[in-house]
């Protein structure tokens, strides 16, 4: 049965390139959020099993959607994808439930490690 | 009017760009100040000429403003014209020296401008040459607008540390045929997803 990969990124480039980056080899359903807000509602809907999310978004963003989640008890796991990349950001999103913190632009290859790692888990 | 026209998803890229940026350039001032920097989202406007001289003129205008030039060449040319406005934020005074000086402007100016035309070329396998970045003497304020200047990129950015928010907004001018191989360049990223 495909996992359901919600990548939440406000660029649409971002977007598309992250989609691009995603290794072949897992059985994915893949959809996008423009949005924390839509990231939000998808997770409270039970439709994420793995979710890709951006730390620089208007209205809410990352930390608040991690917070959120993590308040939530929501437990699939969640890869932060950021430009963002100084430590103690970072140090506040792995404290927030997130189980990697990695830089854009991501490349095939680190996302290949990140998902075999979740995947050797059980986690995906 | 500039002449080359960017639609919607070419702005969205660039703002990625410039986020991508952005995030080395905070990285890279976080270790110099040692402290954590948050970061704005880009904003990305493309302007005549003229307007990024006015802008430049009324932020010059603002006490305290700091503005930094650095010229690029060859896979495309231009300038890229920073302005530091050092402001505290609300609630807080500030006091004491500026939080960066000179010396660290410059070095954010090298940072910023060579992590945006990196990302951004990167697809033209362009290999860009920097003069070193210098100070604009704030007597003189913004520079006259140059033979061949056609257009301009206006990327708004504000980075912030304790206790203050400073604003840096970066501009860069292109001359004719330049601007074409930017787009290009974004078109090129744009195919490739």
């Amino acid at each position: 049965m495909s996992k359901r990969l919600l990548i939440c990124d406000d660029s649409s480039f971002s977007r598309k390139s992250i989609r691009k980056a995603v290794p072949d080899g897992f059985d994915l359903d893949i959809t996008e959020a423009a949005s924390g807000e839509d990231a939000l509602a998808a997770c409270a809907a039970g439709e994420v099993d793995l979710l890709f999310l951006d730390l620089n978004m208007p209205g809410l963003d990352g930390f608040d959607v991690l917070q959120r989640l993590h308040d939530d008890g929501f437990s699939a796991p969640i890869i932060v994808i950021t430009a963002n990349i100084q430590s103690a950001p970072a140090k506040r999103a792995r404290d927030l439930g997130a189980r990697a913190v990695v830089q854009k632009p991501i490349s095939e290859d680190k996302l290949s490690q990140l998902m075999t790692y979740l995947s050797g888990e059980g986690a995906l | 009017m500039s002449v080359v026209e960017f639609n919607a998803d070419q702005i969205d890229a660039l703002q990625e760009l410039a986020n991508i940026g952005m995030g080395r350039t905070a990285n890279a001032l976080s270790q110099l100040l040692g402290l954590e920097v948050r970061l704005n989202i880009p904003q990305v406007e493309l302007v005549s000429v003229e307007k990024l001289l006015n802008t430049m003129k009324e932020r010059m205008a603002i006490e305290d403003a700091v503005a930094t030039r650095q010229a690029f060449s060859d896979g495309v040319d231009g300038e890229a014209l920073l302005i530091f406005e050092n402001r505290p934020e609300q609630g807080q005074q500030l006091e004491g020296e500026p939080l960066l000086s000179d010396e660290q402007m410059l070095e954010i100016t090298n940072i910023m401008v060579g992590a945006f035309l990196g990302s951004l070329l990167e697809p033209l396998n362009a290999e860009l040459y920097f003069s070193p970045p210098a100070l604009v003497d704030a007597a003189v304020g913004a520079p006259e607008a140059q033979p061949g200047w056609e257009a301009a990129l206006i990327l708004d950015i504000e980075m912030g540390t304790h206790g203050h928010m400073d604003n840096c907004k970066l501009m860069l001018v292109f001359p004719e045929g330049s601007l074409q191989k930017i787009r290009l360049a974004v078109d090129k990223l744009l195919e490739d997803l």
